[in-house]
């Protein structure tokens, strides 16, 4: 809402400066947001009037020669503005003075330029130069009666307030509205004009203005009109034009302008109608038809919601009420009698109706956030009261007719003086919160323990119960002014969850290992999911692939009673957010990708975040998920290392042991696995049991490539937390230091190729039984020292015992029998 | 005089003087060596004195012996003495030979990075967490009747933008604020409450420099016999204390939310021009942090509390618009970006 202060001031004789009463405003809930002050900007502009005009005899350009009266004073101006004719008012920079918006937009000096052969000893400005609009097609064109000579300060261009107005305030729409408030926090009375002392030639005509019939009297609470014959659409007087610019309303003709200036003066919207444009004098207020249309004012046929209303001239609709004029019986030149309407209408309604059509006005805005019907008629009269006041023919003016529909009811808030002490924190004794509260025009009573108030008419919207008169109470008070305390009571500690808990500690893990930490968009499209899968397998419609194959532990959505469908947004701004992603791959990899442009080194990225699984008729299951990748060279070159190399599967294997470490996981296992994104010799899953919680492994350089990931192997791995959470947490018990030494055995085992490591590790771990501490396999090798076909692991094996010091006899024994499994049944043999 | 006892003294001198030119004479540590073999080894000329001794009388036996003794030690205490020069030059030129170039870049031990906005939520928590808030997620797809209709928002509430809201089925949104987690704490919990709820929330807003359809939020909740508005300042003020550091003054002012009342916003001074005015604040002074108020008597009610009994505060934290004004980061779009070289940043 922008405030002309100087507008402001005809209701309240605040003595503030501009920044003081912008910080009382503020501070007091009404937040400004912006303050203008043309004032200083137009410090050099003046008032001249078009005396001569006559195309430049040499310029080629369509260029004008005027001549510009500037009142002791002609002279010559060239300009290319197409728009200036013999009499107008315009405004005038002369050579010296500061042009307020250069074509820069900054200030410029206007200098005395020959333009093909004629110099130019101002210039005129446009709206856009002046810093009105961004209306730059022609010369800002002033009201007739601005008087030449003077400054523009002098009619236009007082300091103006922009505020931000909350939705629970629509009283707050309106000049009178800010008055109130800023009576109220400098403690005077709002002074509002008698709008019966009508002066100027009036005729008044006993008849009714219309004959009015309301079919929806909950929908439309009150309806009046008046009709005035004797109108002309002239143009405003300067005064009015520039408070209505000031107010960023743009004026059109005198008519229009009243019905906009009372509405921002009053804060009710009004509508006129041409009368001799209707086909009655008959005004049916009822809900749109079937299929009706309407040709509102911005020249648009609208098809009408069910439940629009209209204000038809007995059959056709010709306005939609509370929102916009229908273009049939909108002002013209030719209007010479109009019909006034100020209603009021169901907020909800216009809210839903505005939002069907897609339309939003100075009108619906203040009508959907709620009119209280005390305005219609005041609003009515203070026009008629301008209109007489402005013009000079005479006015013969029906009789108002006024329909309440539904009568408003007054309220009364009862707040119980221990409610302020209680919420606000600092006593508030009954008589300055009275007072505050009769400042803002409550009705006050104070009783033994409460005060009553009667809510004016203006804040039935937003003042329903205790609470609301506490603010109101407090905000005058002023919140800065309350001191700072903190909660009386001292909390029990809160224990972090324990999915928090372990969350955290992956984290840390990850960060330790050098993973860095990302978060991406959690909505995406099919065809970003899609991705993952080899660019031949994609079928032509994207929601139709198999997204279990793609996600970890897909059995764990049913078991959440969810399916593997993602949900979708019913309302997508774009395609490529239209559903919650299922797996968070797509944008890791789009992560790594990106970050490729600028560095090959140790691209290294984990986001955690959930993944979202469609249920029926309930909330979808929100997976708490893992992603990591890695890509680049492994280590950044290093003139100990110059040359790293890319990272492998085990680079990643070894960051998914450690943070499996760090959540105690006993019992997991890395599986050979299938994965449509991977390369089929890389890849394998993470089980506990048979229960898979994350897959792993290089990604196949066909769905690489759709990332743009072609110049390095790209590693990845996806882990269902919920899953992995759910396995972890053995709580950490200490275990006795060993007190006998172990025994240290290596063992080369040579083996079939196909053999898994684990296999051995497995038969080794076995026959070791309790004495056997660890078998850490230290080197694999393949090659022509071993059979083809063949490869050889070495196991270095530690053998201890809890109680006792072991003797040779003891580890021979079990070393037998560890290599008699392996040769048994692996049938691998031992190398020497 | 016995020949052969002058004769062993006269050549125990003779080895004597030439065993200590010899140690004298030797230039590293393994020639040291071979002198220690050939002058004071069993088969050196100084032991070999010995082999008269059975030739001798018992008291040139018993000087000659004093004689060889002295002798050894001698040469002995010579050896070790060039042992210690000798071993201390080598040393010396051993560490010479492994001098290195301090200057070149020390070996890498890399660290991840957090992520800036995860970075400050995390420190954000840690706040609330040390003033006893328990730490609460809601879900990111959240029933309407929680997002709105239980905060006070119903259907046709004018703070109910459908155009901002993202709706996933006929009574399910993307939650648009992280407060619906207050209403599930609420209805899980019995006041005293102290609660902190983090999560992404999601509107439908074109996205520029300063908005996303998706963003951070942090709300706080207060619910005791006894909270008033003042504890909600001095909380606000002391986060924003600890977050920014002392001295960055925040300003407390009445605002609107529908579920909270009275309801109030939290500004924070321009880093730039101190609360001045500038280009990088609109000419404003101040930049909003973000909502707050006393829980509003509705929500209490729609929980099952009796707001005659108990009174609440509630909070919203944006961490996004915490880590700009913090370290003077102007455009959001970087948050999502994932830039590494934006990441590094901040750890």
């Amino acid at each position: 809402m922008r405030v002309p202060l100087e507008w402001l001031s005809d209701f309240v004789d605040f003595e503030l400066s501009t920044d003081e009463l912008a910080e009382r405003l503020t501070m007091t809930g009404l937040n400004v947001e912006g303050i203008e002050r043309p004032s200083v900007e137009w410090r050099d502009v003046i008032i001249g009037q078009v005396v001569e005009l006559e195309p430049h005899p040499h310029s080629r350009n369509p260029l004008n020669v005027a001549q510009v009266d500037i009142g002791h004073q002609r002279i010559t101006i060239v300009t290319g503005a197409p728009n200036i004719r013999v009499g107008d008012k315009v405004p005038v920079v002369l050579v010296g003075g500061r042009l307020p918006h250069g074509p820069d937009g900054n200030a410029v000096t206007i200098e005395a330029k020959p333009m093909a052969g004629i110099t130019s000893h101002g210039m005129l400005g446009s709206e856009r130069e002046l810093g009105l609009s961004d209306e730059h097609s022609g010369i800002y064109i002033l009201p007739p009666d601005a008087p030449v000579g003077s400054p523009l300060v002098s009619v236009m261009g007082g300091d103006v307030l922009d505020l931000e107005t909350v939705s629970n305030r629509p009283d707050t729409l309106s000049i009178v509205g800010i008055a109130r408030e800023t009576a109220a926090i400098t403690q005077q009375q709002v002074v509002m004009p008698d709008v019966t002392a009508i002066n100027g030639s009036v005729q008044w005509i006993d008849q009714p203005s219309i004959e009015l019939q309301i079919d929806v009297p909950e929908l439309c609470p009150r309806f009046s009109a008046m009709r005035i014959e004797g109108v002309a659409a002239v143009p405003s007087p300067t005064w009015l034009a520039s408070r209505l610019e000031a107010a960023g309303q743009r004026p059109i003709n005198l008519l229009v302008d009243l019905t906009n200036y009372v509405m921002l003066e009053y804060g009710q919207p009004m509508h006129a109608f041409d009368a001799d444009r209707l086909q009655s004098n008959r005004i049916v207020v009822r809900l749109a038809r079937s299929g009706e249309t309407v040709r509102t004012l911005d020249g648009v046929i609208r098809s009408l919601p069910a439940d629009a209303v209209v204000v038809a001239d007995g059959e056709r609709a010709v306005s939609v009420a509370g929102i916009i004029g229908g273009e049939e019986s909108e002002i013209t030149d030719q209007t010479t009698t109009l019909l006034l309407e100020a209603a009021t209408w169901d907020a909800p309604n216009i809210r839903f109706t505005a939002k069907a059509l897609g339309v939003r006005t100075e009108a619906s805005s203040r009508f959907e956030k709620g009119q209280q019907p005390e305005t219609t008629v005041p609003a009515i009269f203070r026009f008629l009261q301008l209109l007489a006041q402005i013009t000079d023919r005479p006015l013969r003016v029906s009789r108002l007719s006024d329909c309440v529909a539904r009568e408003p009811e007054d309220r009364t808030v009862t707040m119980p003086l221990r409610d302020l002490d209680r919420l606000v924190g600092v006593p508030i004794d009954a008589d300055t919160a009275a007072e505050q509260l009769s400042l803002l025009g409550f009705g006050v009573v104070i009783e033994d323990t409460a005060i009553s108030a009667v809510v004016p008419y203006w804040r039935r919207v937003d003042i329903e119960q205790s609470a609301d008169l506490v603010e109101e109470v407090a905000r005058l008070v002023g919140f800065d002014s309350l001191p700072a305390t903190l909660p009386r009571r001292t909390m029990r500690p809160p224990v972090t969850d324990p999915r928090r808990r372990w969350e955290e500690i992956i984290r840390e893990r990850l960060l330790a290992g050098g993973a860095n930490e990302i978060t991406t968009h959690s909505l995406t499209s099919y065809a970003a999911m899609a991705r993952l899968f080899l660019p031949g397998r994609r079928s032509a419609s994207p929601q139709e692939m198999p997204w279990e194959t793609i996600i970890p532990n897909p059995e764990g959505v049913p078991a959440r009673r969810a399916v593997i469908e993602p949900v979708k947004l019913l309302n997508p701004a774009t395609i490529e957010r239209e559903i919650l992603r299922m797996t968070l791959l797509p944008s890791v990899l789009d992560v790594v990708s990106r970050n490729l442009k600028n560095s090959d080194e140790r691209l290294v990225f984990f986001e955690i975040d959930r993944t979202f699984f469609h249920r029926h008729d309930d909330l979808p299951y929100e997976r708490e998920t893992l992603a990591i990748a890695l890509s680049g060279e492994r280590h950044m070159r290093h003139w100990s290392e110059p040359q790293p190399g890319p990272y492998t599967f085990f680079d990643m294997k070894g960051l998914l042991e450690a943070l499996l470490h760090s959540t105690q996981l006993q019992n997991w296992e890395s599986i050979s696995t299938a994965h449509p994104s991977l390369h089929p010799g890389r890849s394998a899953s993470l089980r506990v049991g048979d229960r898979e919680f994350a897959i792993f492994g290089q990604v196949h350089p066909e769905v690489a490539h759709s990332f743009e990931l072609d110049t390095f192997p790209v590693m990845v791995a996806e882990v269902d937390l919920d899953a992995l959470i759910g396995a972890a947490g053995a709580p950490r018990l200490f275990r006795e230091l060993p007190r006998y030494p172990a025994a240290y055995r290596d063992l080369a085992v040579v083996v079939s190729r196909d053999l898994p490591a684990a296999r051995l590790q497995q038969v080794v771990r076995r026959e070791g039984g309790d004495v056997l501490e660890s078998a850490r396999i230290f080197d694999v090798y393949e090659g022509p020292q071993v059979p083809p076909d063949q490869k050889s692991i070495a196991v270095e094996m530690a053998l201890r015992s809890a109680n006792t010091t072991l003797t040779q006899e003891d580890v021979e024994t079990v070393m037998l029998r560890i290599v008699g499994a392996i040769e048994h049944e692996l049938g691998g043999t031992i190398r020497d | 005089m016995n020949e052969e006892f002058k004769g062993a003294l006269d050549r125990l001198e003779a080895a004597r003087a030439e065993g200590l030119d010899a140690v004298a004479a030797t230039l590293s540590t393994a020639e040291l060596e071979n002198v220690r073999v050939q002058y004071t080894g069993k088969k050196s000329n100084v032991s070999q004195v010995t082999q008269v001794m059975g030739r001798l009388d018992a008291d040139e036996r018993k000087q000659l012996g004093a004689a060889v003794n002295a002798a050894k030690t001698e040469l002995e205490t010579a050896l070790s003495k060039r042992q210690t020069e000798l071993g201390r030059r080598e040393q010396e030129q051993r560490f010479e030979h492994e001098r290195v170039d301090v200057t070149l870049p020390g070996m890498p031990y890399p660290d991840g990075y957090r992520h800036p906005l995860l970075l400050s939520v995390r420190e954000i928590l840690g706040i609330l967490g040390r003033m006893g808030y328990d730490v609460f997620e809601g879900p990111d797809v959240e029933w309407e009747r929680y997002n709105f209709d239980l905060l006070n928002t119903p259907k046709h509430h004018p703070a109910r933008d459908v155009q901002d809201t993202f709706w996933v089925g006929d009574e399910m949104v993307l939650r648009t604020q992280t407060s619906p987690a207050q209403i599930r704490y609420m209805k899980a919990h019995q006041p005293p409450i102290r609660a902190a709820m983090p999560g992404f929330c999601y509107r439908n807003e074109a996205e520029d420099a300063s908005h996303a359809d998706r963003f951070y939020q942090i709300e706080g909740l207060a619910v005791d016999t006894d909270i008033r508005l003042t504890d909600l300042k001095g909380t606000l003020t002391e986060i924003c204390r600890v977050y920014f550091g002392e001295g960055r003054r925040v300003r407390f002012r009445p605002h609107y939310f529908p579920f909270t009342e009275p309801s109030a916003e939290l500004d924070i001074e321009c880093s730039v021009c101190h609360g001045t005015g500038c280009r990088s604040c609109g000419g404003e002074g101040w930049l909003e942090l973000g909502g707050s108020g006393m829980v509003h008597p509705n929500v209490l009610r729609a929980v099952g509390y009796d707001p005659e009994k108990v009174s609440g505060f509630a909070f919203g934290i944006g961490p996004d618009r915490y880590t700009m004004m913090k370290y003077g980061i102007t455009d959001l779009r970087l948050f999502r970006e994932d830039d590494l070289r934006f990441i590094a940043q901040f750890n």
